[in-house]
């Protein structure tokens, strides 16, 4: 079995940010949908790792889908119809790393 | 490899927001560098702005260290001029990430069109954020991602936000 790599990104949000994990995840994922469309969003496969603080969040991508998310974090400028923007602060291969940050 | 940025003058950025953003400096509008647009004169170093073509090219001649072409439409007059006078083509990526929809791929079109003619001329570009607010600023790893969907490749972009920014206030 080939194991698939990944990449993991911290991201920092400005504005309103739902607290929820869930309604998190949810909302962020039909974002990056409509930023780079349905075929290439099995490409990312995003997945929400850890919420740091209120702010800060840990996104999961494949490794050939990254450029994409990171386009996607800099597109994204509303979520749930308010004011909301994100930072790509650091992209790593483990948590870990991140969590250094 | 040190990053720079440059904004718009009502953008408040700490320095510790722009180090945590990865650039080694945010330059601000009408604070390093000056804007001259129509009627207004700069002191050097300045950035023209504007969509009349005659009136950037005469802002050009006068010493324009770079130059931000703002509806995105190719003039090949223009561009010689650019040229000739080493001038930068400014591209602020606001246009972008401030645009919604229909009007996003629009934009998006141009100024691939746009920086596809700059390279061809061997025009150097530098991409910046241009923002607003900070509502509309991007880390460097997000301006890299944002140049190569208007068609630069990863060193180009890596080239063009690092040194080719650093000469905008030069």
């Amino acid at each position: 079995m080939i194991r698939e790599k990944h990449r993991y990104l911290l991201v920092e949000s400005v504005g309103e940010m739902p607290q929820g994990e869930r309604e998190l995840f949810s909302l962020l994922s039909r974002e990056i949908m409509q930023c780079v469309g349905e075929s290439n969003y099995h490409k990312i496969n995003p997945k929400l790792m850890k919420i740091v603080n209120p702010k800060v969040f840990i996104l999961k991508s494949t490794l050939t889908g990254i450029s994409e998310l990171i386009l996607s974090m800099a597109l994204i400028k509303r979520l749930d119809g308010k004011d909301c923007a994100f930072y790509t602060l650091k992209a790593s291969g483990t948590i870990r790393a991140l969590s250094k940050q | 490899m040190d990053f720079y940025d440059l904004v718009g003058q009502d953008c408040k950025v700490s320095e510790q927001l722009a180090m945590k953003l990865g650039f080694k400096k945010i330059f601000v509008i009408n604070k390093e560098v000056s804007a001259a647009g129509a009627g207004v004169k700069a002191s050097e170093p300045f950035i023209a702005f504007g969509k009349d073509k005659n009136q950037l090219i005469s802002l050009i001649k006068a010493g324009a260290n770079a130059a931000a072409i703002t509806d995105s439409y190719i003039d090949k007059k223009l561009m010689d001029v650019m040229k000739e006078n080493s001038c930068i083509l400014c591209i602020p990526m606001s246009m972008v990430t401030a645009s919604y929809g229909m009007e996003r791929s629009r934009n998006i079109y141009k100024i691939k069109k746009l920086f596809e003619y700059a390279e061809k001329q061997r025009i150097d570009v530098a991409f910046v954020s241009m923002a607003k607010s900070e509502h509309y600023l991007n880390s460097y790893m997000q301006l890299i991602e944002l140049a190569k969907l208007v068609g630069a490749s990863d060193h180009y972009a890596r080239i063009s936000i690092s040194a080719t920014n650093k000469r905008l206030i030069e």
